[in-house]
C-alpha cells in the first residue's frame, strides 16, 4: 500500500551537499518507477541538485540541461536506457555533469555540421549562397483571426439555430462574434441582453466554445 | 548553499525553456496580428510547454493536442494557458510576474480547472521558475505565499485522482430490477438521440421476453478520453431469484464508427482484482463482456485508453 506522505516538507530547505543528493537518491529508488514518491524525490533533486551542474553560455545550454534530466529520471534507478547511477562511483551531481557535457558537445557537433552546410552551395558564379535560400519558401498561414470569421459566417445560420431559451437574440453565432477581437465584455453583454453573466458563461461554454474548440483544434497543428 | 533564504524562495523549481518550447511559442504567436494577443500566446505558449516537459520528465502523462493553449482558435478568443492532464482535466500554468503580485486571472481560467501552476519566466537566462500549485483560488488571483511547492506536486495529483475514484457513487442493479435508475444512466435511445445515430447501436438482441434491462452511461468525458466518447451499456437479466447474467458493452459515441484503437474494458471484482477483460483492436466498432453474478456482489467497470481510466462501481 502507498503511504501517503507529509505535506510539510523538511526537504524545502537548501541543504544540497553531496550525502544529501546521496540520501534522496536513495529515497527514490526505494519506490517504484512511476509512483509518486518516487516522482516526488525525483523532483527534490532536481531542484538541489541544480546549483551544482556545470554551467556555461552555450546557445544549446537549456537543451542539454533537459536532456540530462530525462537521462536522470530514466537512470537514476532502473537503467532504461543507460547503466544505472553508482552511488559508490560518483556522486550525483558529478553524474549529471559526464552527461550534460556530452551533451553539450553533441549540440556543438551537430551546429558545425549545419553551419557547413550551409555554407557549402556554390552559385554558378561562384557566389557563396545558403542552403536555406535555395528552398522553396514555406506557404503562409493565414491569420486564426480570419479563419475563425470564415467558419463563423459559413456556419452563421446553423449556429443562430442555437440560442438561449426564449432569447433567440443570444444565440452561438453571435457569442463566438462578441468573443472575437476586440472582444464586448462579459459585463457590456449582460447590460445590453439583460441575462447574469453566469448563464452567458455557461451557455457559451457548453454550446458556444466547444464548436470553436472543435475547429481550433482541426487548425492547430504545427509546421513540426 | 546560502541556508537563510526564504522557504518560498529555496522551493522554486528552475526548468530549462528549450529551442523546441520557444519554436512553438513563436509560431502560435505568428497567426495572431494583434501585437498584445501575439505576446500573450507567446508567453503562456512557454509557460505551458516548460510545464509539459517538467511532467514528461517525471512520467506524467499530459496531452497538449487538446489544451486549448495549443488551439489557435481559443488563443484567439480567451486568455488561457492550459495542459490537460491525462484522465484528470486542465491544469492552468499560468506566466506570472513576481513584481505585480497578487497576479490576478482571467476570468476564463477560473473554471474547468483542476490546479494553478504559477510560472515566472526568465527568458535572458533561458529558463522558468515553477514557483508552486494551489488547487484553487477562492480569491480569483494567484497569491504567490499561499502556493505548495512543487515537490509535493506529484503527490497531490496522485491523490486527487483517487480521491476522484473513491468518491464514484454506487450503482445498484437490484433498483434497476425495480424499475429505478440511478442519474446518468439513460435508456440507450435517449443517450443516442443526444449524438449521432451510430450503426454499431442496432446490433441489439432480438430475442423475446424476458427483455433485459438495459441502461447506457456517456463516459465522462472528452477531457478524459481526449476527443473520443464511448457509451458504456450495461445488460441485466435475471436468471433466478439470486443470480443474474450481466452484459457491459461499449461503443463509439458522436461521430467515429469505431472504437479508438487500444481501448480496454475489465471487470475487477470486490478486491479490484481483474476478473474478465477486452480491448479494442484497429476497427472494432464494439467490445463486450458477459458474465453471471450474484445478488449483493459488488463490481467495477474499468475503461482504459493509454494513461486516461474511468471506473464505476456496481452492486447486483
Amino acid at each position: 500500500m502507498r503511504t501517503v506522505l507529509r505535506r510539510s516538507n523538511p526537504g524545502l530547505a537548501m541543504n544540497n551537499s553531496p550525502d544529501e543528493l546521496r540520501r534522496l537518491a536513495g529515497e527514490a529508488c526505494r519506490h517504484c518507477f512511476d509512483s509518486p514518491e518516487r516522482q516526488q524525490y525525483l523532483t527534490q533533486l532536481i531542484r538541489l541538485v541544480k546549483p551544482r551542474l556545470w554551467y556555461d553560455s552555450s546557445p544549446f545550454y537549456q537543451d542539454a540541461l533537459q536532456q540530462t534530466w530525462i537521462y536522470l529520471c530514466q537512470n537514476l534507478c532502473d537503467g532504461k536506457t543507460a547503466r544505472p547511477y553508482d552511488p559508490d562511483v560518483a556522486s550525483v551531481a558529478t553524474w549529471l555533469n559526464a552527461y550534460l557535457k556530452f551533451r553539450l558537445l553533441d549540440f556543438e557537433q551537430a551546429a558545425k555540421v549545419a553551419r557547413a552546410r550551409y555554407v557549402s552551395t556554390y552559385s554558378d558564379d561562384g557566389r557563396t549562397t545558403s542552403v536555406v535560400e535555395t528552398l522553396p519558401a514555406k506557404p503562409e498561414i493565414p491569420p486564426i483571426l480570419e479563419r475563425v470569421q470564415e467558419w463563423l459566417e459559413q456556419n452563421a445560420s446553423k449556429f443562430r439555430q442555437i440560442y438561449i431559451a426564449n432569447h433567440p437574440e443570444i444565440n452561438c453565432y453571435e457569442m463566438i462574434f462578441r468573443r472575437l477581437p476586440p472582444a464586448t465584455s462579459w459585463q457590456a453583454l449582460e447590460d445590453e441582453f439583460g441575462v447574469s453573466y453566469k448563464t452567458l458563461e455557461s451557455f457559451y461554454r457548453r454550446q458556444c466554445k466547444s464548436r470553436l474548440r472543435e475547429f481550433g483544434q482541426a487548425e492547430g497543428h504545427l509546421d513540426f | 548553499m546560502n541556508n537563510s533564504q526564504p522557504a518560498a524562495e529555496a522551493a522554486r523549481l528552475i526548468w530549462p525553456i528549450t529551442q523546441q518550447g520557444k519554436m512553438i511559442a513563436q509560431q502560435f504567436a505568428s497567426r495572431h496580428e494583434h501585437p498584445a494577443t501575439a505576446e500573450r500566446v507567446r508567453q503562456n505558449t512557454l509557460a505551458v510547454w516548460v510545464v509539459y516537459e517538467f511532467l514528461d520528465t517525471l512520467g506524467i502523462a499530459a496531452d497538449l493536442s487538446t489544451s486549448d493553449s495549443w488551439n489557435p482558435a481559443i488563443q484567439l478568443t480567451e486568455d488561457v494557458a492550459d495542459l490537460v492532464i491525462s484522465g484528470m482535466g486542465r491544469l492552468e500554468c499560468r506566466p506570472v510576474s513576481v513584481t505585480t503580485e497578487p497576479c490576478p486571472m482571467p476570468l476564463e481560467v477560473l473554471t474547468e480547472r483542476i490546479g494553478y501552476v504559477a510560472v515566472a519566466l526568465d527568458e535572458t537566462a533561458g529558463e522558468a521558475s515553477l514557483l508552486g500549485f494551489t488547487a484553487a483560488l477562492p480569491s480569483a488571483q494567484l497569491i504567490l505565499e499561499q502556493l505548495q511547492p512543487m515537490d509535493d506536486f506529484p503527490t497531490h495529483l496522485w491523490q486527487m485522482q483517487h480521491a476522484v475514484e473513491r468518491e464514484m457513487p454506487l450503482t445498484r442493479l437490484s433498483q434497476w430490477l425495480g424499475g429505478q435508475f440511478e442519474s446518468g444512466w439513460q435508456t440507450v435511445d435517449d443517450l443516442l438521440a443526444q449524438h449521432f445515430l451510430t450503426p454499431a447501436f442496432r446490433q441489439g438482441r432480438m430475442s423475446a421476453a424476458p427483455v433485459p434491462i438495459k441502461r447506457a452511461k456517456q463516459l465522462d468525458l472528452g477531457l478524459k478520453l481526449g476527443t473520443a466518447q464511448v457509451a458504456l451499456v450495461l445488460e441485466v437479466e435475471p436468471e433466478s431469484e439470486a443470480v443474474v447474467t450481466i452484459g457491459v458493452r461499449l461503443y463509439p459515441l458522436g461521430g467515429p464508427v469505431y472504437l479508438p484503437e487500444g481501448l480496454a474494458i475489465a471487470i475487477l471484482d470486490e478486491s479490484d482484482t481483474v476478473c474478465l477483460t477486452a480491448q479494442s483492436r484497429h476497427a472494432d466498432n464494439y467490445l463486450q463482456l458477459y458474465f453471471r453474478g450474484h445478488a449483493g456482489e459488488p463490481f467495477t467497470t474499468q475503461v482504459t485508453l493509454e494513461t486516461a481510466r474511468i471506473m464505476e462501481h456496481f452492486v447486483i
